[in-house]
């Protein structure tokens, strides 16, 4: 602000009516960095806040309850198989929405105009579907999933997983609903939203082009997916699986009323959190917060530099 | 032998109506027409890109109009060479070979015949990214007759090049030409193009194709 | 010219797909997606061993007859915690405090899960709010109700403040920062009744600065200094300050005057499907066994004989 008073203030005395255009360069960039800056001064000032609110003991302490630490580890765990599974379903989803989009429609039904307003209408409609869980509220999320699970149809799937468990030797998982599958279809709800929308975005900047061609060279659709269009979106595969698995460890909602939050059982972090403060222990919250976040921080980190290592064009960005 | 027989396309802003063309087996064709007359959908239509709205596309007398473009053996070197991006410049080569499973000896000696044939030695470890623009079309040429196809279609090879690249491409399109010994089909807007190296010039005009009659 | 094309691809579509696999495995070129795709699995499968692998009781065969799911009040819920601790090594069943949370968002939850015929419901409710249970709606959802305890609603400031205060009115007239509960919980409607009852109803609503969705909510904003007073229970104090080495809150004195005003902890046992005689038992060891009501003593509830 200082700055922009002092530039402003001294062009008249300058010999130009006009301030030299590397100190207006200079103006908007740091206008336009500015509002950025103070965003981040928001999230590092509430980290810093939270490190000042619980002390090292405090973390130590949450750290050596047996509850906290199985919460922890069932977080990792369940995140990391949400993220998996949303990346099944995103890549596949994304290069079909992106491939299959309003100019491919135009095209190949260019002469069939009642065609095209149908199948353009069907991909809004699609579109739209597919963002419902990001804009859904999210107890809306768990309260849908635990009603779905009432139907005849989720409870034969409850009962069927019921069984698989017991089959494998873990009778003591019974079924879906506030188990730890809830845990994960609860998280994958919501993150594979993220990825498929992340995916989409990512082979719709890849220009179908070279795909096409090399089809005409011999490979099939598949040749021309593996080897041609998803060697290039291997950035765009980072960033939605990140955002899929930072989504699901963050994911709080849905969990609480689809899986519960019984201690050693169906407890996540994110519900660590939650029960603390609702008992009462600030600090602990406090604390399994910063625990959350520093997890978050380290595993985007860790994800960024090691899938994008060794490619200078992109440096760590995803 | 190509034969296009009564090929109709029809596109939102133009039209081609039953086009008859034969293209003797070993020709080298040269299509002339205006930009904007539908040469590239042309082209793409008989790469299998495209859906005629009626006419049949035959080669060697198979009817290959139905057929997905994997499966018709034509190689197509595309106006904007759409090289694949995080391929060097030998897998790009060998691109056509690799799809078909050919054991990879037999795929090494043809990289290098082709690599040898359009003056790629230099370039092989390299990725598209920092090639000139007569380098990426002779990438493109490369990997098209790479797999021996039936057919080399070229849109425009040599519209994005300068003067001097552009002798020296005309001399390496015609030497593939006389030791691949492939039927060509090459669309083009100057008849410069056309004189120098077709052995049957075409001119697409008002939806037909005809004969084409300038300065033989 | 068939032949022509024989000659550049003498494999295609002869080799078996083991051998095509490993011809492209070494041009470098599909593995790299089919073995993401391969390793994905693998890794979906060993972190699901290691998810379910962590749970203690995972290889436990449990008979749901043994299991009782409780939903806890979070004003109740550490006392609760302990009890269910004693109870579970003392008993053939065992007690799963399933949910905490504020007592009116549980007893919501209970009844959607009433309604729909859940499988596995919430077995016994233990609540904060005994009016909750006796809601003309509620009335089918319970198959009984037990009052456990009583609380009273105090005025808690910070451990360091050194007000005091006879009751609602002088908390007024200090011009503090204050917060309530809000309607939907027992102590807003409480703390609205003594306002009520001294005709400074309006006066309340007018000047307080939260008013918050549940009592530990409220609580945890007066932790913070977010406001300096709050009428909350005097068993949240008890709480927040049982969970910290040195007392954060005290109570600077009673939200009524008179002391009159009570608010009662209750039991509902849910009307589910099966039968819960392990919900049974452990509401009777709530209310009747001793070492229960020293525990429920020592977070300041005091017993109430009141049973319907």
């Amino acid at each position: 602000m200082n700055l922009l008073k002092t530039s402003m203030s001294d062009a008249p005395t300058s010999s130009t009516t006009q301030p030299p255009p590397g100190n207006r360069n200079r103006i908007f960039w740091i206008t336009m960095s500015g509002f950025g800056v103070m965003y981040l001064g928001l999230i590092v000032a509430m980290i810093f806040a939270d490190y000042q609110y619980a002390n090292w003991q405090d973390f130590k302490d949450l750290l050596g309850d047996p509850t906290v630490r199985f919460s922890v580890w069932l977080s990792l765990f369940t995140c990391t198989i949400s993220a998996i599974l949303s990346m099944w379903v995103a890549i596949p989803t994304g290069y079909v929405l992106a491939r299959v989009g309003r100019d491919a429609i135009n095209s190949r039904f260019a002469n069939q105009p009642l065609m095209r307003r149908c199948l353009r209408a069907l991909r809004y409609v699609i579109d739209t579907l597919l963002d419902v869980p990001i804009v859904l509220p999210p107890l809306v999320v768990g309260i849908s999933l635990l009603v779905l699970f009432q139907t005849s149809a989720g409870r034969w799937l409850d009962g069927m997983t019921n069984e698989v468990f017991a089959a494998l030797g873990f009778p003591g998982i019974q079924g879906i609903t506030y188990e730890i599958p809830a845990i994960i279809l609860a998280q994958f709800t919501v993150s594979a939203a993220f990825a498929i929308r992340t995916m989409r975005d990512t082979f719709e900047q890849i220009d179908a082009r070279p795909e096409q061609i090399a089809t005409t060279l011999g490979a099939s659709h598949y040749q021309a997916f593996s080897d041609v269009a998803m060697p290039q979106a291997r950035f765009g595969c980072v960033a939605a699986f990140t955002l899929a698995w930072a989504r699901s460890l963050g994911e709080f909602g849905p969990i609480l009323i689809f899986a519960g939050t019984t201690q050693m059982k169906t407890e996540v972090l994110s519900t660590t959190v939650y029960l603390n403060f609702q008992m009462g222990n600030l600090k602990g919250a406090v604390a399994a917060s910063l625990l959350l976040l520093t997890l978050a921080i380290f595993v985007l980190l860790l994800m960024r530099f090691v899938a994008l290592a060794g490619d200078d064009d992109r440096g760590i960005m995803a | 032998m190509i034969k296009l027989d009564k090929l109709t396309i029809l596109q939102g802003n133009f039209s081609l109506r039953e086009i008859d063309v034969s293209i003797p087996q070993g020709a080298y064709a040269i299509l002339m027409g205006k930009t904007g007359s539908g040469k590239t959908s042309l082209l793409e239509t008989i790469c299998g890109l495209r859906r005629p709205s009626s006419g049949r596309i035959l080669i060697n007398d198979q009817d290959v109009t139905r057929l997905p473009p994997s499966q018709r053996q034509i190689g197509y070197v595309p106006q904007d060479s759409a090289l694949f991006p995080t391929m060097n410049v030998a897998r790009q080569i060998g691109f056509g070979l690799e799809v078909r499973n050919v054991k990879t000896a037999q795929r090494k000696k043809r990289i290098e015949e082709v690599a040898e044939l359009l003056e790629l030695n230099s370039l092989m470890k390299r990725n598209p990214g920092g090639l000139s623009g007569g380098e990426l079309q002779r990438v493109a040429l490369a990997r098209a007759i790479s797999f021996r196809p039936r057919l080399l279609c070229l849109d425009e090879p040599l519209s994005s090049l300068d003067e001097p690249a552009r002798q020296s491409m005309i001399d390496l399109l015609r030497a593939v030409h006389d030791s691949e010994n492939v039927t060509v089909l090459h669309i083009t807007h100057s008849s410069m193009e056309c004189r120098q190296l077709g052995t049957l010039q075409l001119r697409l005009a008002n939806g037909k194709v005809e004969p084409f009659e300038g300065l033989v | 010219m068939k032949s022509n094309q024989a000659s550049v691809r003498p494999t295609h579509r002869l080799g078996p797909t083991a051998t095509s696999l490993a011809i492209a495995a070494r041009a470098g070129a599909i593995p790299s997606l089919l073995l993401a795709a391969i390793a994905s699995i693998f890794a979906l499968g060993i972190l699901g061993y290691l998810a379910v692998k962590i749970r203690p009781d995972a290889k436990t065969q449990k008979s749901d007859e043994k299991v009782v799911r409780v939903y806890c009040a979070a004003g109740v819920a550490k006392p609760t915690e302990q009890i269910a601790e004693a109870f579970n090594r003392l008993s053939d069943y065992e007690v799963q405090i399933a949910r905490i949370g504020g007592s009116g968002e549980l007893a919501g939850q209970i009844k959607t899960e009433f309604e729909t015929q859940i499988l596995s419901p919430a077995q016994l409710f233990i609540t904060n709010d005994q009016e909750l249970l006796n809601q003309a709606s509620m009335i089918e959802v319970y198959k009984s109700r037990h009052t456990v305890a009583s609380q009273q609603p105090a005025i808690a400031v910070s451990a360091e403040a050194n007000q005091s205060f006879s009751g609602i009115g002088e908390m007024l007239e200090a011009k503090m920062r204050f917060g309530i509960a809000s309607k939907r919980t027992a102590i807003g409607l409480l703390g609205r009744k003594i306002a009520g009852q001294q005709n400074m109803l309006s006066q309340l609503e007018q000047n307080k600065t939260l008013d918050a969705e549940n009592v530990m909510v409220l609580a945890q904003a007066l932790v913070t200094g977010s406001i300096d007073a709050a009428i909350i229970w005097d068993t949240t104090v008890q709480q927040i300050n049982a969970q910290s080495e040195k007392p954060v809150l005290k109570i600077a004195g009673p939200a009524d005057p008179t002391g009159q005003t009570n608010g009662y902890v209750a039991v509902g046992i849910v009307a589910t499907s099966s039968e819960s005689p392990g919900a049974r038992a452990f509401t009777d060891f709530l209310i009747n066994e001793e070492s229960a009501k020293l525990v429920l003593k020592r977070f300041g509830f005091q017993s109430a004989i009141q049973n319907d």
